[in-house]
């Protein structure tokens, strides 16, 4: 099982914000 | 309607992609849940599916993948419908009494659902749930005896 640091360190590569992931949810949704 | 349990909490996928991504209220708010054995995340399929597909979008499906395991692992998985909206049905079916979202909208599902009689949840925003929540006011009455901390590491 992998840790929860190293779920958060791959994603911080990412540099998303909240805003992104925000958009993100609402375009999934959206095609939903 | 059944009792629901202060110490069960929901969380739109907006809000479990975030806790991911950013170092930031998201993430805070979820900490109570990872640092006390006794704070159940609650969660559905179809929340983690709209959570698995913003994270494989905004990074890609080995992490998205990776995380769902994780998630999967220590969250209380319910069942609902599939057009319920997923955080305020996942709410219902396991008996939390926090629904954790950055969608103002969704007070007023919240609204229409509890008309019905069907949810008794706050709904807030995850900055307002980490500084509100107090593992020590409630650890007395959801465990019993006295609050000596949390439990687990929440980086592990």
């Amino acid at each position: 099982m992998t840790a929860w640091r190293d779920l958060f360190d791959r994603a911080a590569d990412r540099e998303a914000e909240t805003e992104d992931v925000r958009a993100a949810l609402a375009e999934h949704r959206d095609d939903e | 309607m059944s009792d629901v349990s202060p110490a069960r909490v929901a969380a739109d996928a907006d809000v479990l992609a975030a806790d991911l991504f950013v170092d930031g209220d998201a993430r805070a708010a979820l900490d109570h849940a990872r640092s006390h054995s006794w704070v159940d995340l609650v969660a559905s399929e179809h929340l983690l599916d709209d959570a698995e597909a913003v994270i494989a979008a905004l990074a890609d499906p080995a992490l998205a993948a990776d995380w769902r395991e994780r998630v999967e692992d220590e969250a209380v998985l319910v069942d609902h419908p599939a057009g319920d909206q997923p955080a305020l049905a996942a709410a219902y079916a396991g008996d939390a009494a926090h629904v954790l979202t950055y969608d103002e909208s969704m007070r007023s599902a919240r609204t229409g659902m509890e008309l019905k009689g069907r949810v008794n949840v706050s709904v807030k925003a995850p900055d307002a749930f980490a500084q509100l929540f107090d593992p020590a006011k409630l650890y007395p009455t959801v465990v019993g005896g006295e609050y000596t901390g949390p439990d687990r590491d929440p980086r592990e």
